[in-house]
């Protein structure tokens, strides 16, 4: 790059204000942030943020976790490893990774005018299969899309890449809480997903835009792995270096989308305080450790008991009664308690008790 | 692209109100809150909207 062509583009970094302030608009894009700690094998989350989707796969077997195979930068990456291979891919099958962004956190975008910023996409990638990959941006509220893709060049390395979009100036991302850009990393699609795909931004087919025919069918090799890490979404066409955001803050931003009350330090882990209503109901409120995005669905797993000051009772279930985006109103199910008296949820000496919070998009 | 498995889902109620939807997705037991803004809530009307699938009244 000439002294010119350098300048030009730290001219153009700061104009678009990417030095200084908060530049990458992917959470939790380091892999750090792994609140379920499963191995998922299935359609669902590993890591926080970074959600698997296997639609239709007969044979597939993966699975995917958190993993410290990393660049020299990082400490954590995704990894989805095959188990078992797809043995024949169907049209209707369909592999991939994606990160949802949220509405109102994309606004400074413009989309829909004619402004629309330049973005630009990093991420680190490594496969044990080389070749193209799909790479798709999914606009929800106009359904419009605009596939890109990526060449994995050596089998088994990291790779750095970065692609840069043009901004939108027809589709309009809604201000509010709901599904504003999707980012898909495409691993395998069968021929429902793949056409003749429109160049840049235009309107979203599924049959026609979301990868592209001549990409790798990652899910089709035995003891295929995939990690990526290192992901950075950020205005302007120059990727810049990757934000490093302590551990804390990019915790307390899952949290918005997903929270996990654990007993891991107390086996008597108290989840609330409340009161019993009768024998067999008690209720109590529960405040989040973050505003989240909606009122969130709860599922719980071990343990549980609710204690009145004299007597602990065991706890058959926990379930929503009234919720919003900062507490929520549980009821709780139990046997022979006391009514009308204070009592405490929490964990019946059971260290593996959880209770999750989901408000995912 | 539904990633979602929903079965069983049935309302709960306190003093005669609606006021979740305890379901089984993936295998595992969720209780939903009526919040048309939770992604769960949303596939479980659209899961009740094809033919042989019934949200159970609350008891």
């Amino acid at each position: 790059m000439t002294k010119a062509a350098e300048l030009a583009k730290i001219g153009e970094v700061a104009t678009n204000g990417q030095i200084g302030g908060r530049r990458n608009m992917v959470i939790n894009g380091a892999m750090q942030i792994d609140q379920r700690g499963a191995t998922v094998t299935a359609s669902g989350y590993s890591v926080d943020q970074f959600k698997i989707t296997k639609t239709a796969m007969d044979d597939l077997v993966i699975a995917v976790t958190q993993d410290t195979d990393t660049p020299s930068e990082f400490t954590t990456a995704l990894k989805l490893a095959v188990t078992t291979e797809e043995d024949a891919q169907a049209v209707d099958e369909l592999l991939d990774i994606r990160h949802i962004i949220e509405a109102q956190n994309l606004q400074h975008l413009e989309f829909g005018t004619s402004t629309a910023k330049k973005l630009t996409l990093s991420f680190w990638v490594r496969s044990s299969t080389t070749g193209k990959y799909s790479l798709l941006f999914l606009l929800d509220d106009d359904t419009r899309s605009n596939l890109q893709s990526y060449t994995i060049s050596t089998a088994n390395t990291w790779e750095y890449k970065t692609i840069t979009i043009d901004g939108d100036t027809t589709g309009v991302i809604d201000n509010n809480s709901g599904i504003g850009m999707s980012i898909i990393w495409t691993l395998s699609a069968g021929t429902n997903y793949t056409g003749t795909p429109h160049a840049g931004w235009g309107a979203y087919s599924a049959t026609e835009d979301h990868a592209h025919s001549d990409m790798v069918d990652f899910a089709a090799v035995d003891d295929g792995t995939f990690h990526i890490t290192g992901v950075q979404l950020e205005l302007g066409s120059q990727a810049t270096p990757f934000e490093h955001r302590s551990f804390g803050e990019e915790l307390a931003l899952c949290k918005r989308y997903f929270h996990r009350w654990d007993s891991t330090d107390s086996a008597f882990n108290n989840v609330c305080m409340g009161y019993t209503v009768s024998a067999t109901l008690g209720r109590g409120v529960v405040n989040y450790p973050v505003n989240m995005r909606a009122a969130p669905a709860i599922a719980h797993d071990g343990t549980f008991r609710v204690f009145d000051g004299s007597a602990s009772r065991s706890v058959s279930g926990i379930t929503v009664n009234r919720a919003s985006t900062n507490e929520m109103f549980i009821s709780f199910t139990c046997s022979s308690a006391t009514a009308n008296r204070p009592a405490e949820l929490g964990a019946n000496n059971d260290d593996t008790c959880t209770i999750d919070f989901k408000a995912e998009l | 692209m539904g990633s979602m498995n929903i079965k069983s889902a049935k309302y709960m109620a306190d003093n005669g109100e609606n006021c979740s939807i305890t379901v089984i997705i993936n295998e595992r037991q969720w209780s939903v809150p009526l919040d048309p803004a939770n992604t769960d809530y949303a596939a479980i009307l659209e899961w009740a909207k094809i033919e042989g699938n019934t949200i159970e009244d609350a008891d």
